[in-house]
């Protein structure tokens, strides 16, 4: 039991670690992790039919911004196994993957927050010019950081089944994950305020100013935003500030 | 533009260089993305051996280089292998001496086309590559198709490693000859940029209070008021607060995500947000 726990561990890890992440992308369909975790326990033909009706609730669903609507991987890796091993009839594998799917999201919070982390050690290796350290720093380190964070969960879930796993869940307070999620919310301004500071000479923040409350008011898609952007900077460039002299670069 | 010709029939950058930015980027992608710079990482992790290459007497524009390429990026994985293309040629052109090719013409060029990129690129991955052979194939999964349960990852697969290294390798050409005669306006690129952060930062960051005031016959939900009166005002204050905050005390970015971590918990933990 222990071996197949580590493999479903390993398995989720895999797919959602997101290394490769259009190979990563493709496999954590539930459809294609009922097979492999059908292969683990040695029952193919019923770890296919419990992923194909678990996908059957993810079908559609865009993955906008890298925001995971549901971890239908994670859904996958704690309800198979658990139907698998106790024969569960279909309708109540599905019932148990839903509550994981969005403990996910949780865990996919995490992730970008530790990673967080990796962010300001490189800048301190561009600072030093180490720029192998660097490279470890943006792959292989989050990575295996991630493992980590994926694989636990799992494998305890697979071993000593999932209420284990609900129990431990009951107990972090419900403030503090949505806390979480709030600052995970708020916390992409960071990364715009820097972009604004490293280009923006102060005279060019009214089209930072129009761009922000134009898109609030009309909504409109990201290459219509572009065509704005290209119009009023052509309209810009029609007048010459004295300011500007020297700028132009 | 003759110089520009002249620069044009030098290279430094060779197909293999170019192959294995590519790899390291659809390796690396979504591994190190964080909630404040998203894919930036990632980005460098692809640009590092060939900046390295390209910079490689320069040390100081080396370090320049990195720090614009780990800055804040996100865009969608596949359609936006463009921009890596375009980069790399237009830091080709810029080591071997091109002034007219900026710093900000670069993050410029990065930032106003991961956004629309990331809009297309998601709606066609997502819904139509990755939904309409789920469609296709699950019903014949259901009923016990083993080789049905890969179909639709075959097919996703193939699409986006495919899809992926053609805009690559264009955007790599592009770079190299047309597009270098629109840079000769760096202004028009910064105010793009500048806007387009103004649409992305209107999209990304999410913020809103879920405040309630209730008096004997009615109940006012503030965010209601504050939507009738400027919408997003709130994501609006984080992003000006975070910009001022930088800009006066200097970039101290772990400080900057812890105090966003703990207002934003304290504030969830007083029902306000």
């Amino acid at each position: 039991m222990v071996v197949q726990a580590v493999f479903v561990g390993l398995l989720y890890w895999l797919a959602i670690g997101r290394a490769n992440y259009y190979i990563s992308f493709a496999i954590r369909k539930p459809v294609v992790m009922g097979v492999f975790i059908g292969l683990i326990f040695g029952n193919v033909q019923a770890g296919l039919l419990y992923g194909a009706t678990i996908q059957l609730m993810y079908m559609g669903g865009i993955e906008a911004g890298g925001n995971i609507p549901s971890d239908q991987a994670l859904a996958s890796c704690i309800a198979i196994p658990a139907a698998i091993i106790n024969n569960l009839d279909v309708g109540t594998a599905v019932a148990l993957a839903v509550p994981f799917g969005v403990l996910g999201v949780l865990l996919n919070n995490v992730r970008r927050t530790i990673n967080s982390f990796y962010n300001t050690k490189a800048d301190q290796f561009v600072e030093a010019a180490e720029y192998d350290k660097l490279s470890t720093f943006s792959f292989l380190l989050p990575w295996l950081t991630n493992g980590v964070l994926y694989f636990t969960p799992v494998f305890i879930a697979t071993l000593f089944g999932p209420s284990v796993v609900q129990s431990f869940i009951a107990i972090i307070p419900n403030w503090l994950m949505s806390g979480l999620t709030n600052a995970g919310n708020m916390l992409p301004a960071l990364g715009f305020a820097l972009t604004l500071v490293v280009m923006g000479k102060k005279q060019y923040l009214p089209f930072f100013v129009i761009g922000f409350f134009a898109f609030s008011v009309l909504g409109f898609s990201m290459l219509t935003g572009a065509i704005f952007a290209l119009c009023f900077a052509m309209i810009a460039s029609l007048y010459r500030l004295n300011s500007d002299e020297g700028d132009a670069a | 533009m003759s110089q520009n010709e002249v620069v044009e029939k030098k290279t430094v950058v060779t197909k293999k260089d170019l192959v294995f930015a590519w790899l390291k980027w659809c390796l690396a992608v979504e591994v190190p993305v964080s909630f404040d710079r998203m894919q930036a990482l990632a980005f460098g992790f692809s640009m590092n051996k060939v900046m390295r290459k390209l910079y490689k007497d320069q040390p100081e524009e080396l370090k320049a280089a990195m720090t614009r390429h780990t800055s804040m990026f996100n865009t969608n994985c596949d359609w936006g292998s463009i921009i890596h293309g375009i980069t790399i040629s237009l830091e080709e052109q810029r080591a071997l001496g091109n002034s007219d090719i900026t710093p900000e013409v670069i993050q410029s060029l990065k930032i106003g086309l991961m956004g629309p990129l990331a809009g297309i690129g998601d709606s066609v991955d997502q819904g139509i590559v990755a939904t309409i052979p789920l469609a296709i194939f699950v019903p014949m999964a259901l009923d016990g198709n083993v080789i049905a349960a890969f179909m639709p990852a075959l097919i996703y697969i193939a699409w986006s490693y495919g899809w992926s290294w053609f805009l690559f390798n264009k955007g790599y050409n592009l770079g190299k000859n047309a597009v270098l005669e629109i840079l000769h306006s760096g202004r028009i690129k910064k105010v793009v940029g500048i806007f387009m952060i103004g649409c992305l930062s209107a999209s990304y960051v999410k913020v809103s209070t879920i405040l309630t005031f209730t008096n004997s016959n009615a109940t006012v939900k503030v965010q209601d008021l504050i939507n009738s009166i400027l919408p997003n005002f709130l994501p609006f204050i984080v992003v000006s607060a975070m910009y001022l905050y930088i800009v006066k005390r200097g970039p101290k970015y772990l400080r900057l995500i812890l105090y966003t971590m703990v207002i934003a918990i304290v504030l969830t933990y007083f029902k306000i947000i």
